[in-house]
């Protein structure tokens, strides 16, 4: 953007440009990144590595084609393949990866114009398309270290679609959860290559919050709600805190619910959209067909930021709202 | 003004639906044809999927001539020793699963086509998998009787270590494979409501052979 244009006030230069941005980013998902190409193996690697380069690749090819300046340097594009890659299984076939990179870019992100443009986050976007297309090879969930000798079965359930296992003991019944409560932290279960690493993707949540690259009120309220919800109809906390580590519920909260272009710009807003993604997420796991609802939840948000928007426009200090046109003057 | 901004799009958006509506229905009715009584393309190639031939099979009627139904079976195919149940259930979508069960000559299930479905494209019509298809062959009518448990125990939710999911897990499987009395459900994984939908075709045709035995003859 070369041409002069007017922005609303603070008017103050700071050093955090996008790429800058986009880099603590990148450096926030790192470890469940990592965590995941441990648990998956060479072909998560493989399906980030795809995501990534197809992602940048379409976004320079987009750009150059609409004869626009080139974006690729802001390195959105690459927090976007990543975000896609953590978002889909280790076996995903590479060619799926390229169509969704494509999706992603192309169709969400530079058709709709480009960085800030887009009406819904790219990642997000382009997983429930692949979702909704490849629902088979979407929903083949490999087990941890699968890659190895190690293990002699290959898929198994996730945390979402594995049951309860029941028990009675002593005259009481019991439901035990069918992973441990390490294993959920620590991210050793099935699901998608980012999703799974509880810890690493608190602490780069966290990371984010305290370089104040994101605000806490999205995930907060879209966790918060979600567990409020999850422990009124399960009276337990042990099938809260389950549900809160199980799936893409805090990649969703922190990573892409926290998304600038897609998500309210006011506090009183981001809470609005958080708690609007929780209580989707909680109906969709509950009373849905499909096992998780986080996509769905964001991507459904995502559709009624501008009109959260409107309902929490600030009013300037001192400003006086516009009147509405008066219908008959002077009618005392 | 009011008029031309807030009333009048929703009402043309609403008489164009009607109007696309009613001209769907016209050519529906234009256009349907009743195979009641009739064995079709379908049923035939239903028939020949469970049994390896169609030929012999006639359709069941009543004494006024009136194809023979029962409650959620279509109509009732039989060729003197094998029994057939053509079935429309509900899955994911109302009707989605239109079914042929067909039983052998002791009225346990011999094989299960799907004629048409209806589901989410890729997971509902994932019940198609003849792995989940096998599941049913050899289930009896005594084994899809629900044993009532009376009130349903409110459970704890507890955390387990993976040595105690483990044998919990075995525990189960041990019980799953050792019980004959009730038959036991593998969904398909993202199609709960179709591998149901399947399940309670193959019940319905269970109770209708078990109440035609029992009640007719």
């Amino acid at each position: 953007m070369n041409g002069l244009f007017v922005s609303p006030s603070p008017h103050r230069a700071t050093s955090m440009s996008t790429a800058r941005i986009m880099l603590l980013v990148i450096i926030a998902l790192l470890p469940s990144a990592v965590a995941g190409c441990v648990f998956f193996g060479p072909s998560a690697a493989a399906v980030f590595a795809v995501c990534v380069i197809s992602c940048v690749v379409f976004e320079a090819l987009s750009r150059k084609i609409m004869k626009r300046e080139q974006t690729v340097s802001d390195l959105s594009a690459v927090v976007t393949g990543l975000l896609l890659g953590m978002n889909l299984p280790a076996t995903t076939p590479l060619y799926i990866a390229v169509i969704g990179s494509f999706i992603a870019i192309v169709i969400v992100k530079q058709l709709f114009g480009g960085i800030g443009q887009n009406f819904a986050n790219p990642a997000i976007a382009a997983r429930v398309v692949l979702m909704l297309s490849f629902a088979d090879s979407m929903t083949t969930w490999v087990v941890p270290y699968w890659y190895t000798d190690v293990v002699d079965v290959t898929t198994g359930a996730t945390p979402l679609t594995a049951s309860w296992l029941n028990y009675s003991e002593g005259g009481a019944e019991y439901k035990m959860a069918p992973f441990t409560l390490g294993e959920m932290l620590w991210g050793e279960t099935g699901g998608c290559i980012g999703e799974t690493c509880a810890i690493a993707l608190i602490a780069g949540g966290i990371f984010l919050i305290i370089t104040k690259i994101i605000s806490a009120a999205t995930p907060v309220a879209f966790i918060g709600s979600f567990a409020l919800l999850t422990f009124i109809y399960t009276g337990s906390a042990v099938e809260t805190v389950y549900g809160i580590l199980a799936g893409g519920l805090l990649i969703g909260a922190f990573f892409m619910a926290t998304d600038y272009a897609t998500t309210p710009v006011t506090t009183k807003g981001k809470i609005i959209f958080g708690i609007g993604c929780g209580l989707m997420t909680f109906i969709i796991r509950n009373f849905g067909s499909f096992p998780e609802g986080v996509s769905f939840a964001i991507l459904l948000m995502n559709l009624l930021t501008p009109y959260i928007d409107k309902l929490t426009l600030t009013k300037p200090f001192g400003a006086k709202m516009p009147e509405k046109p008066a219908k008959s003057e002077g009618k005392e | 003004m009011f008029f031309k901004e807030k009333i009048k799009p929703p009402l043309v958006l609403t008489l164009i639906c009607l109007i696309t509506c009613g001209l769907l229905v016209a050519a529906y009715e234009a256009t349907y044809v009743d195979t009641t009584g009739i064995i079709t393309d379908k049923l035939q190639t239903g028939l020949t999927e469970v049994y390896g031939h169609f030929e012999d099979f006639e359709m069941l009627l009543n004494d006024d001539g009136t194809v023979r139904t029962y409650d959620g079976v279509t109509s009732i195919l039989s060729d003197g020793k094998y029994t057939a149940f053509e079935i429309t259930a509900d899955g994911y979508s109302k009707g989605g699963l239109h079914v042929l069960v067909g039983l052998d000559e002791n009225g346990t299930v011999k094989g299960v086509s799907i004629m048409t479905i209806g589901e989410t494209p890729g997971l509902g019509t994932k019940v198609q998998n003849t792995d989940f298809l096998n599941q049913f062959s050899g289930v009896t009518y005594e084994q899809t009787i629900e044993t009532d448990s009376g009130e349903p125990v409110k459970a704890k939710s507890v955390w387990g270590s993976r040595a105690e999911i483990q044998s919990l897990k075995r525990e189960q499987e041990l019980t799953d494979t050792n019980s004959s009395v009730n038959f036991t459900l593998d969904t398909v994984t993202g199609a709960t409501f179709s591998s149901k939908g399947m399940y309670d075709a193959v019940k319905t045709a269970l109770a209708a052979y078990n109440q035609m035995e029992g009640g007719a003859e």
